[in-house]
């Protein structure tokens, strides 16, 4: 099948010719057809097309969408939106001209700009070219009404071409402060994480000035709690007039407005009525610490405090500089969210680890005694202990606060069953909550000393009797404390926290009265009613293999802390049982001298700790507390883990109240929205 | 009839004047507006066009010196290396625009997939010109579907995919491919008409066909055994009973979703089988998949070597390439940039050639009237406007269709408000204010339109006109086959370029990336077309005397 030339004897260029004369034929057509067609437009419609030209433009206007709403677990709401004026320049309307310079200086007088911002705008408007000057540049949230004012005011003098009062969203915190580290706050979207987002091919499609969650739950629920924006198309003249030209607008197609979708509402675990008595308990006692309070038996947060806090609505605009900087620099660091992020030296609270690993190891049974006469003795090191408690059991032990029993119990086992116990207990380890940046805390074995500490000569005993009283090396983190004591109290399971419950699409019912005849009215019903999304259930991290009541003894100690004799019994709940254990961290190593607490530096006072849990036979909520550089937790830490409880339990007493009325059926000022339906459609994962 | 040759032929008269003379114009014309498209973003680019116009002279002047038939045997190197060339700005080339097309080269940049639209047309050259078939080619010989390098490819497929998820799900990962490409949105169907009655006639057309065929076989002696009158009863009772079925099933579901519209209904069916939780998961894990692939592939391979032995096929060439292979290799290569546009650019580049060596007319009947079919009815005739904005998004997910409708819409105002004689050089508004966008590349010719006005585009066409006229008329007078490929092969790449991109500036088609030769900036672009016109002058003048 391969002819060549030579092979037929005659010339295939020939053959071709033809085939290229109908080629040379259709250029030819094909290019008097588009000259038809130039003609059409330049000469027939010409008059009509060069009058658009000169007038009409097509801008795309942003339509902010709301993003989700953050409700507690009794469906208020924590956060929302609220509808705000800012400003913007659109760089193509504004031009380039002396106009423009005047214009931005006004606006600089108006808005009170520093030169730098006002420099910032100005190249950021310089820069754009081509199409991107139709992209507006926003110069200011939130305008205040005199601004608003004057900037209209200025309309009739200044020719303020180009710049507009737009309608924005901003984020509303209704508590301020309240929970600040959990709810977290929103800025504008940073270059760096707008690329990666474009990276990610994300298709929510951020663009530069879009708002973004930073910390707590808006960071870690982004993708539920935004929506998208929409846009409109309209046309508008050389200097960004509106204009309503049937031309163009018949151009642009049959849809020119496209709805913005709101964002999803994440419903929280957390009850806001416990979170602001805890605060109110923790400012009572102490400026920096931290409050948890989770259910034990579904692993759920009620409560979250870090303090000292920040307001997330300051935060969520643009935070002047030297704001910022009073509390980047601010020592007690107001950034941390404490509960995940701050790792502490546990002290007395830790021995619940040593008594479980004692337990498991049969170093002693829970009636064997251990005589205590106020200090330990190995080799030639020696231990103090606070007091001189005599003949202890574990029980006593853990009422008390004997360190000379859990010094004997670790100079009988070693450092690797208490290493062993605490990780069971899901300390050393991340929870895996949702947010930012949660720590795993320290939790020492030998292997741990072994690399640390090469230079002194690796693990020695005496680190074993060190972290028995949770000093030394352990450092944890106050919620982890909370759920190990929580799996305590439930007999053995480890839960995962979980703070959101459940995810629902936004609430777009509208309703709509109409009156009718006779002074009837009629409602009507619009929109779409929320679905669920998704449902986040609790999760179990792990459930210890131990006999049923195994854990009995330790609790029985926990108990009785909060009887007569016991570290907790004068801060004890009044209102219902309660069990917990104090705890006092020394900060720096302990000395020869101990001195007073006001003698020491702030920042070298203990930690006070407490954590307890309600009612003490059946808990239902577990609270735990640090206050940092407070003194003794028995004294400064107890009486918000107390005020939280109490708190709890009359709010549960209030509740069960209304429920008794409600099946009785007395009238209500309002009723409670039933929980939606599960649908199938439109779940996403 | 031995065609006299001229021998070293530079001599002034054999040089083609009037070709180099309209191309140094129209380039020159470019470099004009391009003062004014780009003076309001960067004004002194004309000057960097006007560099790029002497290093394109210069280097088609050197292409004039060696005997373009020098290039034949170097033909298919060339190729391959610009294809590999587009290989590597897929793994290292520079992003623009969404897309990659350039390649460093030391301090220079440039767009491969410039030179590849060159380099096609030498290999296509260079493999038409030894295949000249007398009677034309056949769409069987154009896509040999059982050249042996179809199965191996096949085979190579199914091992590069052999550990990823979607030989583990592949409807999953289907319906999620084009969830990320189209989003979960249910698509809302159409009511195509036209699709049922086509249908409709479909079933009545193959079942006239299959029992003209029974009837055929019956009279035909070709066949060794004829059918005994049973078998054929047999099977005209079959066809019959699956007509009956068929038409029953059409009728009964003349009003169902998949025969209304079965391209929502599909996208909407993957949309389903996308939701977690949907059927699909039982194929989870199918090792079954994999095995019936290989099979599948293996039986292909067989098949293909078996159908070697009897072509008898004389060259390793003619074994495992097809035309059809010369032109989708560089074409899904730029392609995956992705560069659509350039890629049809590339196909149609090489379609025309194999229309030059001679397509059957069956075929060219048939092919032309299903595309024709396709194209236009389900473009112009029968999509909403939407779903060809969601088809276009799935193709090609780069295309901003918002900032396409804009384009459009701004460029015929510009177009328009030319008129006559235009607004005068620098004196555009629609130019100066940069309303258009790409003025300086895609639309520099909506800026000559308003600037110039109808007559200057007159002009520019009637110059483009000239061109390519000039270039075919190169091509039917080579001296033999490899040479007329080559100059016809140029022609096709610059006209289907410029109509494609007139044809988008004044509206009638689609807002595509593609740039007008010689008239738009770009060094590679304007480089390689001047390259290309060398090869052309290079041709003419060694070209068939008498």
């Amino acid at each position: 099948m391969a002819l060549t030339a030579e092979s037929t004897g005659r010339n295939p260029v020939r053959a071709f010719g033809a085939r290229l004369g109908l080629a040379m034929a259709i250029v030819i057509v094909t290019f008097l057809a588009m000259l038809l067609r130039l003609y059409t437009l330049q000469i027939v419609r010409g008059d009509e097309l060069s009058s658009q030209g000169q007038r009409n433009f097509v801008q795309h206007i942003r339509i902010p969408h709301d993003r989700g709403i953050i409700f507690d677990r009794h469906g208020r709401i924590l956060v929302d939106n609220r509808p705000s004026l800012d400003l913007q320049i659109t760089p193509a309307f504004l031009g380039r001209g002396p106009n423009a310079k005047s214009t931005l200086g006004r606006l600089q007088e108006i808005c009170g700009l520093t030169q730098d911002d006002i420099d910032k705008i100005a190249a950021q408007v310089l820069r754009k070219s081509g199409l991107n000057k139709f992209q507006p540049v926003l110069v200011k949230r939130d305008l205040s009404p005199s601004e608003i004012e004057a900037i209209e005011a200025d309309r009739a003098v200044f020719l303020l071409d180009g710049v507009d009062i737009v309608e924005g969203r901003r984020r509303a915190y209704r508590y301020g402060a309240l929970a600040a580290h959990m709810l977290g706050y929103v800025n504008e979207i940073d270059p760096v994480s707008l690329e990666a987002e474009r990276a990610k091919n994300n298709p929510m499609g951020y663009e530069l000035g879009d708002l973004v969650g930073r910390e707590g739950i808006e960071r870690a629920f982004e993708e539920d709690l935004r929506g998208a924006d929409g846009y409109e198309q309209v046309v508008v003249d050389a200097k960004g007039r509106r204009q309503h030209d049937a031309f163009v607008t018949s151009l642009l197609g049959q849809q020119r407005r496209f709805e913005p979708k709101p964002g999803k509402n994440v419903y929280l675990s957390v009850d806001l009525d416990l979170q602001l008595a805890a605060e109110a308990a923790f400012k009572k006692q102490g400026v920096a610490g931290s409050v948890v309070a989770i259910d034990p038996n579904t692993g759920s947060v009620l409560t979250m405090v870090s303090a000292p806090e920040f307001d997330p609505n300051a935060a969520s605009g643009a935070l002047g500089a030297n704001e910022k900087a009073a509390l980047d620099k601010d020592p007690l660091r107001p950034w941390l969210n404490r509960p995940i992020q701050g790792q502490f030296v546990p002290g007395s609270t830790f021995k619940v680890a040593t008594a479980l690993a004692a337990l498991m190891t049969n170093t002693a049974t829970p009636s064997e005694h251990v005589h205590c006469p106020g200090q330990y003795r190995m080799g030639h090191y020696t231990w103090r202990c606070h007091g001189t408690h005599g003949s202890v059991d574990l029980k006593r032990a853990l009422q008390v606060s004997c360190d000379t029993y859990f010094y004997t119990m670790a100079g009988r086992m070693g450092l690797e069953p208490i290493a062993k116990a605490s990780r069971m207990l899901g300390l050393g380890s991340v929870s895996g909550i949702a947010l930012r940046g949660e720590r795993s805390g320290l939790i020492p074995d030998e292997a741990y000393h072994n690399r640390a500490d090469k230079a002194s000569g690796g693990y020695q005993k005496g680190m074993a009797i060190n972290a028995a009283i949770g000093q030394g090396s352990v450092l944890v983190t106050p919620l982890q404390l909370a759920y190990a004591y929580a799996t305590i109290a439930n007999d053995g399971t480890v839960y995962a926290p979980r703070m959101v419950e459940r995810i629902e699409s936004a609430d777009l019912r509208v309703k709509r009265r109409t009156l009718q005849a006779y002074g009837a009215i009629r409602e009507d019903v619009q929109g779409d009613a929320p679905a669920l999304m998704r449902e986040l259930t609790s999760v179990v991290r792990s459930k210890m293999e131990l006999p049923k009541d195994y854990l009995s003894p330790i609790r029985e100690g926990l108990i009785a802390v909060a009887e007569p004799g016991g570290t907790g019994y004068r801060n004890r709940s009044q209102k219902v049982s309660m069990a917990g254990k104090s705890g006092t961290a020394q900060v720096v190593r302990i000395g020869a001298v101990r001195l007073k607490m006001e003698q020491m530096d702030y920042f070298h006072r203990d930690h006070g700790w407490f954590v307890g849990w309600a009612p003490a036979e059946k808990p239902e909520v577990v609270v735990a507390v640090l206050n940092e550089h407070s003194g003794h937790g028995g004294v400064t830490a107890e009486p918000v883990v107390t005020e939280v409880i109490d708190t709890f339990f009359r709010l549960a007493e209030k509740r069960a109240l209304r429920d008794i009325s409600l099946t009785s059926g007395s009238p209500l000022p309002w009723t409670a929205p039933p929980p939606p339906k599960k649908t199938t459609t439109e779940v996403r994962e | 009839m031995s065609p006299s040759v001229r021998r070293g032929g530079l001599s002034f008269a054999a040089f083609n004047w009037p070709l180099a003379a309209a191309v140094i114009l129209v380039s020159l014309l470019g470099v004009y507006n391009l003062h004014s498209a780009a003076a309001a973003e960067s004004p002194g680019l004309y000057l960097q066009q006007l560099k790029f116009m002497g290093v394109g002279i210069a280097f088609a002047a050197l292409l004039l010196i060696p005997d373009y038939r020098v290039s034949e045997s170097v033909a298919y190197a060339v190729y391959a290396v610009f294809c590999l060339l587009l290989v590597g700005v897929i793994m290292h080339g520079h992003h623009a625009k969404g897309a990659q097309r350039w390649l460093m080269l030391g301090p220079f940049q440039f767009q491969p997939s410039e030179f590849a639209k060159l380099a096609i047309v030498f290999g296509m050259s260079r493999y038409l010109s030894t295949r000249v078939v007398p009677d034309g080619y056949t769409l069987l010989s154009l896509l040999r579907p059982l050249n042996p390098s179809r199965p191996l490819a096949v085979l190579a497929g199914i091992a590069a995919f052999w550990n990823k998820p979607v030989m583990a799900d592949p409807i999953g990962e289907l319906a999620r491919f084009v969830h990320r490409r189209m989003g979960t949105a249910r698509v809302e169907p159409a009511d195509l008409m036209w699709f049922r009655v086509v249908l409709a006639l479909g079933i009545v057309v193959v079942a006239a066909a299959a029992v003209a065929f029974v009837f055929r076989i019956e009279r035909s002696q070709a066949l060794l055994n004829p059918w005994p009158r049973t078998r054929r009863r047999r099977v005209l009772v079959l066809v019959g009973l699956m007509t009956v079925s068929l038409a029953t099933w059409l009728g009964l579901s003349w009003n169902a979703p998949l025969v209304r519209d079965p391209i929502a209904f599909l996208i909407n069916a993957l949309n389903e089988a996308g939701t977690p939780g949907a059927s699909h998961a039982e194929l989870a894990a199918s090792w079954w998949l994999r095995i019936g692939l290989v099979a599948l592939g293996a039986t292909y391979l067989m098949g293909s070597l078996l159908a070697i032995r009897r072509r008898q096929a004389d060259s390793l060439t003619d074994i495992l390439v097809a035309p059809i292979d010369i032109m989708a290799v560089p074409a899904a290569l730029v392609a995956a940039q992705p560069d659509l546009d350039n890629a049809i650019v590339i196909f149609c580049t090489g379609l025309t050639m194999v229309l030059v060596v001679g397509v059957r007319l069956r075929t060219m009947v048939l092919l032309g009237l299903l595309g024709t079919a396709v194209a236009g009815v389900s473009w112009f005739g029968v999509l909403k406007d939407y779903q060809k904005r969601r088809i276009m998004t799935f193709i090609d997910p780069e295309n901003d269709i918002q900032g396409a409708g804009w384009n459009a819409v701004q460029s015929m105002i510009a177009v328009g408000s030319g008129r006559w004689v235009g607004k005068g050089h620098m004196e555009g508004t629609q130019t100066q204010l940069s309303f258009l966008p790409e003025q300086h590349t895609d639309f520099a010719f909506s800026v000559w339109a308003e600037e110039q006005g109808f007559v200057g585009c007159a002009l520019l066409l009637a110059m483009y006109a000239a061109l390519l006229v000039i270039i075919f008329s190169v091509a039917a007078d080579a001296r033999e086959p490899y040479g007329a490929l080559l100059a016809a092969g140029l022609g096709a790449g610059l006209f289907w370029e410029a109509i494609v991109n007139v044809g988008m500036v004044i509206g009638v088609l689609p807002v595509v990336g593609l740039t007008l030769p010689f008239f738009s900036y770009g060094g590679s672009s304007l480089i390689a077309k001047l390259a290309a016109v060398g090869i052309v002058l290079n041709v003419h003048l060694r070209r068939r005397v008498g």
